[in-house]
C-alpha cells in the first residue's frame, strides 16, 4: 500500500515536470526526451519495489512455513532447517529449533513423570504384599486352631510388629506418593533453621537413647533461612534416623550447620558403618538397601524422600563415608531463591 | 532422545612408533537433559573427547553427532555458528576476557552472533548465580568461583542445548567448588539443557545423573 503511494506520487511529479517543460518551452523534442527519461526511470523504481516486495513475501512465507512444521511437530523437518549461516533467517530458524527441542523435552518429561508414577504404584502393591500374606497367615492360624495361650500370645505379638511395618510403610508411601505427583507444593518461608533442626532432632532422641548415642547440635540460635520448615524437618529426619539405624552402640551423631556464601550447609556425620563410594548414587534410589543392611529393618525409602524434598527446594544432597569409620550427609539449601 | 552421538572416536597423535592413542575407540551418547560426568585420571583423554564433542577438535576416525548434525561434515564457518548457537563452553581457568565488565563478559557470545541480548533472562542469570552488584566491575577483581560463575553465566545467556564443562572447579577450593556446581546443576535442570562435565573429582561427580570412566582412551564403564 505504502509502496503504491510512492508510486503514484513519483508519476503525478513526473506529469507536472512535463507539463511545466512543454508550457514553459514549448520545445517537443526536448519533453518527448524527458519523457522518455522520466519513464524509465519510473519503471526502474517499480521494479525495484516489486523486488523488494517480493523478498519480504519470501521472507516471511518461509517463516510462515517454519513455524507450520512447528505447529505440525515434525521435528524430523525441523531439524534439517538451515541455521548454519550468518542469516536473519538462519538465526530465526536457530530459535524454531531450539523451541521444538525445548517442546519435545518437555513432552519427555511429562511422560518420565507418568511412568515414574506407575513404577512407584507397582512398588507400592509388591511391597505391600509381603506383610500382607504374613498377615493373613497369622489370621488364619490364630482363628482355626486350638493353640496354647502362649503361642497365641507370641502370634498376635508378630501379628502387632507386622501391623506395623504396614502402617509405616503406607505412610511413607503416601508422602512419596503426593511428593511425586506433585500435591505437596513446598512452601519456602524466612524462619529458623534452629527450630526445624530442633524437630528433626526430637523425633530420634528416642531411639538414640536406645542405643546411647548423644546428638551433638552445632548451630546458631538465630539461623534465619529461606525453606519450608515442615518438609524439610522430615528430610533431616530421615537423614538423621538412619545415622541412629546404622550406627552401633555408644557412637555419636554430630549435627553442624554452616552458613556459606549461595548455601546453607547442615552436617550430619555418624560413626556408623560407611558407605562404599560406588554406592554414593545408588543410596539414593527408591526401595535401595545395601546389601550388607538386610537384617536392619527399613524399606530404603528414607534417603529417597529425603533428596526429593531437598531438590525441590533448589537445594542438593551429598554424601562422604569411610567404611567402617562413618558417613557425613551435607545437606545444601540455597540461601536466597 | 539422543541429543550427542559418538561412533567408535579415534584420535591419535603422530604416527608409527610415536604414535599416542588419546582416543581408541569410544562410544558414547548422551540424553537430553541429562547431567553426565566423565571421570578419569589425567592424561586419560577426557579432555580431548570433550574438544571432540564441542568441534574443537577433529577425530581421526569415527563419528560426532548432536541433534543428528555430523560435525565432521560441516564447513569450518558452519562449525563456528554451530558452536556459538548450539554449544556452551566452560572451562577450568574461566576465560573470561579482562578488559570487558562482567555484564559484557555475560552477553559477549550473543552480540558476536548479532543478537540483542535478551536483558530479562540475563539478569534472571545474573540473579540464580549470585552475580548482582557485580555486573559493572572487572572480571579481574573478582573471586575465583565468582569468575567461574560469570563463565557459567556466559554459558546460559545463549541458551544453548548443550554446555560443556572441562574441569570447571578445577581452580576452586572444594567449599566454593560445591556451591558452584550446585548452582550449575540448578541452572541447567532450570533451563532444560544438557550438561557434559569433565572432572577428576569423585565427590562432585556425584551430582550427575550419570557417571562414565576413562581410562587410556577408552570408556570402562558407565
Amino acid at each position: 500500500m505504502k509502496n503504491k503511494m510512492i508510486f503514484l506520487a513519483a508519476a503525478i511529479c513526473c506529469i507536472g515536470y512535463w507539463s511545466y517543460l512543454f508550457l514553459c518551452f514549448h520545445n517537443p523534442v526536448l519533453t518527448a526526451v524527458s519523457v522518455l527519461v522520466c519513464l524509465f526511470l519510473l519503471w526502474l523504481l517499480y521494479l525495484q519495489m516489486s523486488r523488494t516486495e517480493r523478498i519480504v513475501a519470501d521472507f516471511f512465507e518461509e517463516i510462515n512455513q517454519n513455524l507450520d512444521l512447528l505447529f505440525n511437530k515434525s521435528y524430523e523437518s525441523i531439524n534439517n532447517l538451515n541455521f548454519l549461516e550468518e542469516t536473519l533467517m538462519a538465526r530465526i530458524n536457530q530459535k524454531i529449533v531450539r523451541i521444538a527441542e525445548i517442546l519435545a523435552a518437555e513432552r519427555k518429561k511429562s511422560a518420565k513423570e507418568k511412568m515414574s508414577l506407575q513404577s512407584l504404584i507397582s512398588d507400592i502393591s509388591h511391597q505391600v504384599k509381603t506383610p500382607m500374606t504374613n498377615l493373613k497367615m497369622l489370621h488364619e492360624t490364630i482363628q482355626h486352631r486350638d493353640l496354647p495361650d502362649a503361642k497365641r500370645t507370641e502370634l498376635l505379638k508378630t501379628m502387632g510388629s507386622q501391623l506395623d511395618k504396614l502402617d509405616f510403610l503406607l505412610t511413607s508411601m503416601v508422602k512419596t506418593s503426593r511428593l511425586e505427583a506433585g500435591l505437596i507444593q513446598l512452601k519456602k518461608e524466612e524462619k529458623n533453621l534452629f527450630n526445624t533442626l530442633a524437630a528433626a532432632v526430637s523425633g530420634i532422641t528416642v531411639p538414640a537413647d536406645k542405643k546411647n548415642i548423644p546428638i551433638e547440635v552445632f548451630c546458631q540460635d538465630q539461623c534465619l533461612l529461606n525453606h519450608d520448615p515442615k518438609w524439610t524437618a522430615e528430610a533431616l529426619f530421615n537423614v538423621m534416623e538412619n545415622a541412629v539405624k546404622y550406627s552401633p552402640q555408644n557412637s555419636r551423631i554430630r549435627v553442624s550447620v554452616e552458613k556459606w556464601e549461595m548455601y546453607t550447609k547442615i552436617n550430619i556425620s555418624d560413626q556408623g558403618r560407611g558407605i562404599p563410594e560406588a554406592h554414593y548414587g545408588k543410596i539414593f534410589q527408591r526401595f535401595y538397601r545395601e546389601e550388607s543392611s538386610q537384617a536392619i529393618e527399613g524399606i530404603g525409602i528414607g534417603l529417597y524422600l529425603a533428596r526429593e524434598i531437598i531438590q525441590k527446594q533448589n537445594g542438593y544432597i551429598m554424601v562422604q563415608s569411610v567404611i567402617g569409620k562413618g558417613s557425613t550427609f551435607s545437606v545444601f539449601l540455597p540461601n536466597a531463591f | 532422545m539422543k541429543i550427542l552421538e559418538t561412533k567408535n572416536v579415534k584420535k591419535y597423535y603422530g604416527n608409527g612408533d610415536n604414535c599416542v592413542k588419546a582416543l581408541d575407540g569410544v562410544d558414547l551418547s548422551v540424553d537430553k537433559g541429562e547431567l553426565l560426568a566423565i571421570v578419569g585420571t589425567s592424561g586419560s583423554g577426557k579432555s580431548t573427547l570433550l574438544h571432540m564433542l564441542g568441534g574443537l577438535d577433529i577425530p581421526t576416525e569415527g563419528s560426532v553427532m548432536i541433534n543428528g548434525k555430523e560435525l565432521s561434515k560441516m564447513k569450518e564457518e558452519q562449525l563456528t555458528i554451530f558452536r556459538r548457537r548450539q554449544i556452551g563452553f566452560v572451562f577450568q581457568n574461566y576465560n573470561l576476557v579482562p578488559m570487558l565488565n562482567v555484564y559484557e563478559n555475560i552477553v559477549l557470545p550473543l552480540e558476536l552472533d548479532g543478537n540483542k541480548p535478551d536483558r530479562k533472562y540475563v539478569h534472571g542469570i545474573i540473579d540464580l548465580l549470585h552475580l548482582k552488584g557485580t555486573e559493572t566491575r572487572f572480571t579481574n577483581g573478582l573471586s575465583g568461583g565468582q569468575q567461574q560463575r560469570v563463565a557459567i553465566a556466559r554459558a546460559l545467556a545463549s541458551k544453548p542445548a548443550i554446555i560443556l564443562a572441562d574441569e570447571p572447579t578445577g581452580n576452586l577450593d572444594s567449599k566454593t567448588s560445591q556451591e558452584v556446581l550446585g548452582l550449575l546443576k540448578m541452572s541447567i535442570k532450570k533451563f532444560g539443557q544438557t550438561l557434559v562435565m569433565i572432572t577428576h573429582n569423585n565427590e562432585i561427580a556425584q551430582l550427575a545423573d550419570r557417571i562414565i570412566r576413562i581410562e587410556d582412551g577408552r570408556i570402562c564403564e558407565g
